[in-house]
């Protein structure tokens, strides 16, 4: 036997997990930003370090942190408990909170280290994205953009009620701030030609976005009172004087552009407005909570109807309309069906058309790239290239109308593909696997949170200005907020070296989530776990650690909060928000439940005089089943042990938390 | 015990004692904090360590902590007091002490309850006394039935005590087989248990 | 005759036998026992010398036994496997034949943890079973227990054990009787009875395993000294059933003590009629002087 051999399982080694699998919404999420850790970040109210882990992957967190949305709800398990986390609104909470908490965020200064440079064009998300992300990987961009003002459709196309033009300015200047240049007002292929950007810079990037409404095909579009949706945003949204509007206007689409526009012709007009869209309520393509707030504010819908003509000569009388019959054919494409007879007129004295965007490629000279019958760039979706060498392209221009996040992830995987195309060390990160659905049997044992609303403005008084509608959550909401996160494929795993198949975690997991079969293999189903900790209190050969707050996370917790020169430490529960002892150094921890005797005595080993453990009931259970009735079992132990080393059993001691924040709430 | 040692090690061992939970990793970490704790009230200089072997009872696992072991100068075993004796077997300059009582061959009848099911008797009657061990399981060692002690199926020890007899009754009440408790067992050679000195075993044919 | 004591003499003669118990000291004082002998000794046939009872240490039961013989009066030595190895109560046997002790009553023992040196060993080497066995050989064989020749004189005893009608399984209670009878007792004495129902049931089932045709079966019967102790056997000592109407008596009493003596009377003149007694064993513990008025109140000495 060779000593490797035989040292084989004698000593500590790594625990091995599911690191792959991840939670449901970080894979849903296009940028796949890690939503879980930032939540438990706000739930512990440290708001800076939560934006930061947004920044990671996300490089304009307070415009995705209100407009996203949020692909990651869908898939959130929460959602199959009750409702799912409000991830976006959280993500709001952890800029705005470090924000206020006066923590600054100072933007890195990377090296352009590549000595390479790229020209973007378009400064809406994705290239933006793109640009923050080159400048992380070394290479120097320069956005050129047309408009006077950074931002691209963010700022022509989202009205200031959604998303405040001082908080987008904030994202582009952190941006700026990296070093990226943005030249507003140069429009290229007249202020300069393509292929002069093309042989100054080592890569150019399209990134243009979709800048222009589709027109209708109808008799009465050329009336004076018929407006794009597009342009006429962008009047909004650049103060310019407002657009000559009636009183009864129509808005035709049923998507987020028109229901913009219906918002805005209804704050501008104080009028009646009306859309008209060919898609039944349910199929309408802008998102349910949008439609809730333009209804809200007074906005009324007509679905199933289709835009037969224009009425009026010379003025806008209103719209006629046809009955649509179906919207999709069986492939689910659109091809709407009509029943031609079934017309009637909707009146109006204004009519806006949000039917659609389209880019602008005029700019491209004909040495390419090139793009197809239908007018469309033609592009390499997995490397982002062009029919032209060097010549790259990102967002709605490519992918088509969709969410400001799904551009800015275009934009960040353009960047990648430029950086190799430039030389950089780099490659495209693979898809994260998610973890399957919360088990039957698991979900009834979870303890039940209702989701935190979104404060708003009453619909009365927002519906006649353009300031922000949402008023972010609060603090003690947003935690409370984020603590009902399920922290999915964060709980317990386990070294299979070190496990010695002794089935403690298999007897004491509330959860069945330890299992073991007849082999005597073990393991544990990241899908039943609920990350309380029991098992790893338990485990007598370490075999087991938690992927949120290991024990060295904690440990370092520990040694943290007693460096400030306090000789008092908590151990508080994020659930609870229970803080026992205001003056005392606080390690929070997703129920105290999850606190081993090694923990207990290495606070105070590493020098604690008192140690407090909060508790949020007389309960056995606390967030978790089990969950008290372990904290008093370790705590009982350490005391027993502490006393056996010549100290005071009462430097340890279990206090209830008398006011339960996240009770108060429900 | 480990007052005047400067350097102590903690050695725990990853089986049997770590899967009733009294000396695996967790408990030897757990015993050197304690002891880290205590002598620095006590202001003693030096540190305390930890390793952990799956198995204090085999040589080779032993000697992969021979650095470690070499570095202190008193080891505190939490495994079996098998283990603090392999280490003396192995490092006879060290010294060595037990931190753990062993108390007894268990079963685990409910979690963090161990039973003693075996005394290690060296001549099994389970076979006459319907496969439950009254050696181990009865206060007297009884082989020939309950005493007058046995009362609602308790011993006359104590009320938490099972009679293990009113068991071994009961089931072969329930196999038809009380005859078998009409047979007397004659006394029990106890030379076969340590009674007849250390035992040795070996596995004919493979002796080194 | 197996040993031809006065007790087998008495058994054999088919004469209502009487037997009582003398607990030695906790000290080295043979005036002890000769107090307590005098005060027995014209009322019984053999009194028992316990063996450290309930696990308590006292003076020896073989020279307790050789004390009583001195003053004429016939003891029943009792032997316990709790502290003797096999060698111990051998050499013990041999001895205390020599000092002329001729009954000897084979018991396991209360278990050690119930007396005063709780942190003991248990010896337990044997079992009563076996212990009556090895007695049996040593006077029939007469051989020692490893089989070895006894080439001298073999002690001569009439060998006794006890019977609990009251302790669990019950069903297991005569049969566990039936296995002593096998290994070779020649009486038993019973724990106390209280309930008399139960004895005649327990009784009932020897006779049907022919336990009292190749035994003498004597009862055992108790003075209460006052309700308290009532309730006390009943609720905490081992294998005792009091019952609730005795306990009530007890309770009523004007004179507790004299109630208790009124009491084991009217046991004694229930158990003597059951088919199968022999006897009556009276366990008057540190009580001695209510003998000699049970047994005149029982008529049980013309």
């Amino acid at each position: 036997m060779t000593e490797n051999q035989t040292n084989i399982r004698s000593f500590s080694r790594p625990i091995s997990g599911d690191e792959l699998r991840r939670p449901p919404c970080e894979a849903a999420c296009p940028i796949h930003t890690d939503a879980q850790r930032y939540i438990q970040l706000v739930a512990e109210n440290r708001p800076a370090e939560a934006l930061a882990v947004v920044r990671q992957t996300n490089p304009l967190p307070q415009v995705i942190g209100r407009i996203c949305p949020h692909p990651c709800e869908d898939a959130c398990r929460r959602g199959q408990v009750d409702e799912p986390i409000a991830i976006c609104n959280l993500k709001r909470v952890a800029s705005d909170g470090a924000k206020t908490g006066g923590l600054g965020y100072d933007p890195p200064r990377p090296d352009f280290t590549i000595g390479k440079k790229v020209a973007i064009i378009g400064s809406g998300p994705s290239g933006l994205g793109a640009a923050h992300d080159l400048a992380l990987l070394g290479v120097r961009p320069v956005i050129f953009e047309s408009q006077s003002e950074a931002g691209g459709f963010l700022r022509t196309g989202i009205l200031n009620y959604r998303l405040p033009k001082h908080i987008l300015d904030e994202d582009i200047d952190y941006i700026r701030g990296m070093g990226v240049e943005i030249r507003t007002g140069v429009k290229v292929g007249e202020d300069i030609a393509f292929d002069e950007l093309a042989d100054e810079y080592d890569a150019v990037l399209i990134a243009v976005g979709l800048s222009e409404s589709r027109s209708l095909p109808a008799p009465g579009a050329d009336l004076p009172q018929v407006l794009l949706a597009v342009p006429f945003l962008e009047a909004v949204n650049a103060g310019r004087e407002a657009p000559e509007l009636g009183k009864e206007i129509i808005v035709i689409g049923g998507g987020n552009v028109a229901i913009d526009a219906a918002r805005s012709a209804r704050r501008l007009s104080g009028g009646k407005v009306t859309m008209v869209c060919l898609e039944t309520d349910y199929e309408m393509p802008a998102h349910s909570w949008e439609i809730e707030d333009a209804t809200a504010e007074g906005v009324s819908i007509i679905c199933s109807q289709g835009p037969n003509a224009i009425m009026g000569d010379g003025k806008v009388e209103g719209l006629e309309v046809k009955k649509c019959e179906s919207v999709f054919d069986e492939q689910g494409r659109f091809a709407p069906r009509f029943c031609e007879t079934e017309l009637s007129v909707v009146p109006g004295d204004t009519v806006i058309i949000a039917i659609g965007q389209m880019s602008n490629l005029s700019f491209l000279p004909g040495s390419g790239p090139e793009v197809n019958e239908r007018g469309i760039l033609i592009f390499d979706r997995e490397q982002c290239t062009t029919t032209r060498r060097g010549v790259f392209a990102s967002g709605e221009v490519v992918t088509g109308p969709g969410a400001a996040v799904n551009a800015l992830a275009s934009g960040k995987r353009a960047a990648i593909a430029v950086a190799r195309y430039l030389g950089a060390d780099v490659d495209f990160p693979p898809e994260p696997d998610p973890i399957g659905e919360v088990p039957p049997g698991v979900a009834e044992k979870v303890k039940p949170a209702p989701r935190r609303k979104m404060p708003a403005r009453p619909a009365g008084e927002r519906s006649g200005d353009f300031d922000e509608v949402e008023l972010g959550l609060p603090e003690v909401e947003a935690r409370c907020e984020a603590s009902r996160c399920l922290l999915c494929s964060a709980g317990a795993r386990y070294s299979e070296l070190k496990c010695i198949a002794c089935l403690t975690c298999v007897r004491v997991c509330p959860y069945g989530a330890t299992w073991h079969d007849r082999e005597g293999l073990a393991g544990i189903s990241p899908e039943r776990c609920q990350v309380c900790g029991i098992c790893f209190t338990q485990c007598p050969t370490k075999a087991i650690d938690i992927g949120v707050k290991s024990e060295e996370q904690i440990e370092a917790e520990i040694e943290a909060a007693l460096t400030g020169g306090g000789k008092d430490l908590e151990f508080g529960c994020w659930y609870s928000q229970a803080r026992v002892t205001p003056d005392a150094a606080a390690v929070i921890l997703p129920c105290t439940g999850r606190l081993s005797v090694r923990l207990l005595l290495h606070a105070v080993e590493r020098g604690a005089e008192r140690v407090y453990v909060a508790v949020c009931s007389e309960s056995e259970d606390g967030h978790f089943i089990h969950g008290h009735r372990q904290t008093r079992a370790a705590v009982a132990e350490a005391k027993k042990a502490i006393a056996e080393a010549g100290l005071d059993p009462g430097a340890i001691e279990i206090r209830i938390e008398p006011e339960l924040k996240c009770k108060k709430n429900v | 015990m480990t007052d005047d040692c400067e350097n102590v090690l903690v050695a725990g061992c990853n089986t049997c004692v770590a899967v009733c939970l009294t000396g695996g990793e967790k408990e030897a970490e757990q015993l050197a904090q304690q002891l880290r704790i205590a002598r620095r009230r006590e202001g003693i200089r030096g540190k305390v360590d930890t390793v952990t072997v799956l198995r204090q009872c085999e040589n080779e696992y032993l000697d992969a902590i021979a650095v470690q072991v070499e570095e202190a100068d008193i080891v505190l075993s939490t495994a079996c007091s098998i283990g603090p004796q392999g280490l003396v077997f192995r490092y006879p300059r060290k010294r060595v002490a037990p931190a753990m009582n062993t108390n007894m061959l268990g079963y685990v009848r409910e979690h963090h309850v161990w039973t003693e099911y075996c005394a290690a008797c060296g001549s099994c009657v389970i076979a006459a006394t319907g496969g439950i061990c009254p050696v181990a399981r009865c206060a007297k060692t009884l082989l020939n039935g309950p005493c007058g002690g046995s009362r609602n199926g308790r011993c006359e020890i104590s009320p938490e005590v099972p009679c293990v007899w009113q068991e071994i009754y009961d089931r072969l009440a329930a196999l038809g087989d009380l005859d078998s408790l009409k047979r007397i067992i004659g006394p029990k050679k106890w030379n076969l248990s340590n009674s007849g000195g250390p035992r040795t075993m070996k596995k004919e044919g493979f002796e080194p | 005759m197996k040993a031809g004591s006065n007790l087998e003499q008495v058994l054999e003669s088919g004469v209502f036998t009487v037997t009582a118990e003398l607990g030695p000291p906790k000290a080295a004082d043979p005036k002890v026992i000769i107090d307590k002998a005098g005060i027995l000794k014209d009322h019984v046939d053999a009194v028992n010398i316990t063996d450290n009872q309930t696990a308590i240490a006292r003076m020896s039961s073989a020279a307790a036994a050789r004390l009583c013989i001195e003053q004429g009066l016939e003891p029943v030595m009792q032997m316990t496997c709790r502290d003797r190895n096999r060698l111990a109560i051998q050499s013990d046997i041999l001895g205390a034949a020599a000092l002329g002790v001729r009954n000897l009553l084979c018991l396991t023992g209360d278990h050690q943890s119930l007396g005063n040196h709780p942190q003991t060993l248990g010896v337990f080497d044997l079992d009563s079973i076996t212990l009556i066995r090895m007695v049996r050989d040593m006077r029939d064989g007469p051989v020692f227990q490893n089989g070895e020749e006894i080439t001298g004189l073999a002690p001569q005893l009439f060998i006794g054990a006890a019977a609990n009608p009251y302790a669990d399984p019950f069903p297991y209670r005569a049969l566990r009787l039936a296995k002593k009878v096998e290994a070779g007792i020649d009486f038993v004495q019973t724990q106390i009875v209280f309930n008399v129902g139960k004895f005649e049931e327990f009784m009932r089932q020897c006779r049907e395993l022919g336990v009292s045709e190749h035994c003498r079966i004597l009862a055992g019967v108790a003075p209460l000294k006052s309700a308290g102790m009532a309730k006390y056997m009943k609720n905490r000592v081992a294998g005792m059933d009091v019952p609730d109407e005795i306990v009530e008596r007890m309770s009523g009493a004007g004179d507790a003590q004299d109630e208790g003596i009124q009491v084991c009377v009217d046991v004694i003149k229930k158990v003597r009629e059951i088919e199968g007694v022999a006897g009556v064993h009276i366990m008057a513990v540190e009580w001695e002087a209510a003998v000699p008025e049970i047994v005149k109140r029982a008529g049980l000495r013309e």
